[in-house]
């Protein structure tokens, strides 16, 4: 009688006991190692021992996006926590933080530090790999970064050069993720030699989805002076009329705590002149014809027309408040827009040209049109009479 | 002489009163080292910031920054030492691939202040470094190649960078260092695979001491009473490890909450001080184990 007692008392002890044994403190986990298919790169796991952790419930609510997955005998759930991820040890490794909660004791969770240690260079991803907690399997998809690995983000440059009003314009920088993972991205600086340029919003940082692209707008504002002086010459790729260096302040959406360089560019850009600017090289340009003019008549000792130093006087100061207009039309981004026709602006050098040899030409038809004048108005006067010899 | 020194620390603390008050307003605490002037505690925060803390201190505000890693690159740990009258703080930083910027060592003169000396260590990740008096050395932890490196001699002269040591054996990483008395044995963390290591300076052999130790992300001397203080950053727990074999390692300061204990160091009067990267304070932990105050921002 009293062994049945004992017995029963042990039965009811045990079925007391059944579920807390059901739960352990530290099961113990595992996660596979990753091969990358297309690489020699690899990812290996090493676990530290577990720890019960009773704020684990509300960093999983607080987790902007948890994974967990089920152990195939359902036994385990496994919790991954991505914000959680962290460049340890001068980035040599990356912690994750996993969270194990077993099935009969959801309440109560084991947390564990996993180092992820990349060997070989690779571009971060996800990867699918399976996992251990005590007998128990599982498979569960988890990023994978290397911290010693080159740029994410490619600066997708258009073939040739990137074209720009001199009085400032808006283009489009695109972006491509190469990783597999979500980042974000941030203009850092964008400037160069006589240029600046800044997003629509510089505090902003720009979603790239994993493997996709994003346009970013950038507004460009030249050197009026510095661009004008540009453009008299053509552009190319080797030398282009001015450079716009981009730095790209880039972060995994996921966690802050892995870090990633920022992204470095060069845009070649070429600058576009006016309307305004066109008519400046050309006024610039007849100025220095006139100017050509007067030079060499004063050396072959051609005679010039008698209002010439008026007419070149006449002729500086209106190049002049055409240069002053051009600017402040360039300053004020004025465009000429007839009859829905924008006025696309072209090169100066040829305006210039243009401008020498009407110069030139307008001089010396000048001269011939005073002279053709003079003339008329010689035959238009009565001759004078013959002077009568007086008698002797 | 000593009359000189402190007129120095009472300059620099004048000097520096202006900074003071929004202090430690950035990043997290990632190592501690005793130094910044008598009874000081100085303190690197993950953007590069060096500040000293009053030995008494308790919270923030009082702090006066002592540094500034150049702006853009990324602090890995701390050492403090003493060297012509004034005190200079070594702090290792990451290189960078774009542009192309190889590790450093800066050595500020946290007393003084002026520009910091810029030491060359090359290609490699230098994570954890200690200070060794005798030969006027820093010692440092190459996680890429796990390897031992020194830098010498430092702060004056032409410093040259060389590999210390042989067969890292099992070390799995290698991070935080701690050295010895006598400058003879130089202890490694090994954070991934839980254990402290101890390599014999003269032979270049390594040793392990202990191991299950978690992700072991600090050390501390205690050489007085024979102990080293290891941080547990997986499970959030300082580790008290008798150095006198056989060497054994038990949980220290269980009653304070803890995350991830980034940074130890021992104050003048042998009191712990526990930086949990974590929370963002610093627990000032008694001997026994006992938590004496908690600095907070």
């Amino acid at each position: 009688m009293v062994r049945c007692s004992h017995i029963l008392c042990l039965g009811l002890l045990l079925s007391l006991a059944g579920p807390v044994a059901g739960w352990q403190a530290d099961p113990g986990l595992q996660i596979d190692k990753i091969r990358l298919a297309d690489t020699s790169a690899e990812v290996t796991f090493e676990t530290q021992p577990g720890m019960e952790d009773p704020d684990a419930a509300s960093e999983i609510r607080d987790e902007p996006r948890p994974v967990s997955r089920s152990t195939f005998d359902d036994r385990y759930t496994l919790f991954f926590l991505p914000s959680k991820a962290k460049a340890q040890n001068g980035g040599s490794y990356v912690s994750y933080d996993f969270l194990v909660a077993a099935k009969a004791q959801p309440a109560k969770y084991t947390r564990y530090r996993v180092a992820a240690m990349p060997i070989g260079s690779f571009l971060d991803n996800r990867s699918e790999t399976g996992f251990h907690i005590g007998a128990s399997e599982g498979r569960i998809e988890i990023p994978i970064y290397c911290p010693g690995r080159p740029n994410l983000i490619e600066v997708v440059q258009a073939a040739g050069l990137t074209k720009v009003a001199i009085a400032g314009q808006s283009i489009t920088v695109s972006l491509k993720n190469l990783s597999g993972l979500g980042l974000l991205v941030r203009v850092n600086k964008a400037d160069g030699p006589g240029l600046t340029a800044r997003p629509p919003d510089p505090t902003h940082w720009y979603a790239l989805n994993p493997s996709g692209k994003k346009e970013l707008s950038l507004d460009v504002k030249p050197s009026v002076l510095r661009a004008l002086t540009a453009t008299y010459a053509p552009a190319s790729t080797d030398s282009p009329h001015g450079r716009l260096n981009l730095d790209l302040e880039c972060k995994f959406s996921d966690t802050n705590s892995v870090e990633l360089e920022p992204v470095s560019a060069t845009l070649p850009l070429e600058f576009e002149p006016s309307f305004w600017h066109l008519g400046e090289a050309v006024t610039m340009g007849v100025f220095v014809g006139w100017i050509f003019c007067a030079l060499v008549s004063a050396i072959t000792g051609y005679r010039q027309t008698a209002g010439i130093g008026k007419l070149l006087a006449k002729l500086a100061v209106g190049a002049l408040l055409g240069w002053i207009l051009d600017i402040v039309s360039a300053v004020t981004n004025s465009r000429l827009v007839l009859f829905d026709f924008d006025v696309n602006p072209t090169r100066l050098a040829p305006a210039f040209l243009l401008g020498v040899i009407s110069g030139v030409l307008g001089a010396w038809y000048l001269d011939r049109v005073v002279s053709y004048i003079e003339e008329l108005k010689n035959k238009a006067k009565p001759p004078a009479s013959a002077p009568v010899a007086p008698n002797p | 002489m000593k009359l000189n020194v402190c007129l120095r620390y009472f300059l620099a603390a004048l000097i520096s009163a202006g900074a003071a008050g929004n202090a430690l307003a950035g990043g997290r605490i990632i190592a501690l080292a005793r130094g910044g002037g008598p009874n000081g505690m100085a303190a690197l925060d993950e953007l590069g910031a060096l500040w000293v803390l009053g030995g008494d201190a308790r919270s923030f505000q009082g702090a006066r920054q002592a540094g500034q890693v150049p702006n853009g690159l990324s602090p890995n740990d701390m050492t403090v030492f003493p060297a012509g009258g004034t005190e200079y703080a070594a702090v290792t930083v990451a290189g960078r691939l774009n542009p192309p910027l190889p590790a450093s060592l800066q050595v500020f003169d946290i007393i003084r202040g002026g520009k910091p000396q810029m030491v060359t260590l090359g290609p490699g990740i230098f994570t954890g470094l200690v200070y060794d008096p005798s030969r006027k050395r820093v010692l440092l932890a190459e996680a890429r190649r796990l390897a031992v490196f020194e830098a010498g001699p430092i702060p004056s002269g032409s410093p040259r960078v060389r590999s210390l040591g042989k067969d890292i054996g099992a070390m799995k990483a290698i991070g935080a260092l701690a050295l010895d008395s006598d400058a003879q044995r130089l202890y490694c963390a090994d954070p991934v695979g839980g254990a402290v290591y101890a390599m014999d300076l003269g032979t270049g052999r390594y040793k392990l001491v202990v191991q299950q130790l978690g992700e072991v992300c600090a050390l501390c001397p205690d050489l007085p009473h024979g102990r080293l203080y290891a941080g547990d950053c997986a499970r959030g727990r300082v580790w008290a490890i008798r150095l006198n074999p056989p060497a054994k390692a038990e949980p220290f300061a269980t009653g304070v909450k803890l995350r991830e204990p980034d940074g130890l160091a021992m104050d003048a009067a042998g009191n712990l001080w526990i930086a949990d990267a974590w929370s963002g304070q610093i627990h000032v932990v008694a001997p026994n184990g006992q938590l004496l105050r908690t600095v907070t921002r």
